[in-house]
């Protein structure tokens, strides 16, 4: 999930007439994440990631997007099955993977822009459903509350124990990618 | 991409594994410029918030661009 920084004030310029520029921005970075999806969709994922997953079921990962105001969000699923926790890890490498690269292109064109914008946000995974425009996943407490590492994770994951309808799974930190070096809300 | 980093918080820092906004750019490349450039227009404001915000990106890119050199 990632939003533009600073979009206080964005509607208007430096002379403080109202200016929409940004619109062109937010819809620029749109079509960038769509385009990575079908990169992902129609080659990285059938021609190069496939022979990684074939074990998993005959189905590829599904990788979609939405975007809400200043805010996109990508995901990378799978259907929700049983399976062994190196299996869980390894099959969440691969879709934290998929959409790091989704995410990644969004904050490369972002600023290039004629209105630029920053954006940043996080890459985590777990349990998610998702049918466009809908995305459903467990409450999350960000790790700007606590002061140790830890406690941020263990914090979290007592965050998502307290929903009986979610399976915790532990977060490994490659599954973490923070997308700026900016402060968190 | 990726770069290990401490990415500052509110509360500290959270050492964890950050995206960077140069991809697979190589070092020396203008795109790098042009990006750096890009995010400082976007947060050129001197509300002290976005001061702070601003610092932090470009001593991540200076980060980014430091772990480039060093191969």
């Amino acid at each position: 999930m990632l939003d533009a920084l600073g979009l206080k004030g964005i509607w208007r310029g430096q002379d403080g007439h109202y200016d929409m520029s940004a619109l062109d921005t937010l819809a620029g970075v749109e079509e960038t994440a769509a385009g990575m999806i079908r990169y992902v969709t129609q080659a990285l994922i059938p021609h190069i990631l496939r022979s990684d997953i074939w074990n998993y079921g005959d189905v590829l990962p599904e990788v979609q997007h939405l975007a809400f105001s200043d805010t996109i969000v990508v995901t990378a699923t799978m259907p929700r099955c049983e399976r062994g926790k190196e299996e869980q890890r390894h099959l969440d490498s691969i879709l934290v993977d998929i959409a790091c690269q989704c995410a990644a292109y969004v904050l490369r064109e972002s600023p290039k822009k004629d209105r630029p914008l920053v954006y940043r946000g996080v890459v985590t995974c777990g349990d998610l459903k998702v049918r466009t425009p809908h995305f459903l996943g467990p409450a999350m407490r960000p790790p700007s509350g606590t002061n140790r590492p830890t406690e941020r994770s263990c914090g979290w994951r007592r965050a998502l124990r307290q929903r009986p309808d979610t399976t915790v799974r532990t977060v490994r930190m490659s599954g973490r990618a923070w997308l700026s070096a900016t402060q968190s809300r | 991409m990726a770069v290990s980093y401490a990415v500052p918080l509110k509360s500290g820092a959270l050492d964890t594994i950050v995206l960077s906004p140069y991809v697979d750019i190589a070092p020396g490349v203008d795109e790098r410029i042009v990006i750096r450039r890009g995010m400082l227009r976007a947060m050129d404001n001197q509300d002290l918030r976005v001061v702070a915000k601003r610092n932090n990106t470009m001593r991540f890119l200076d980060h980014v661009e430091e772990m480039g050199r060093a191969g």
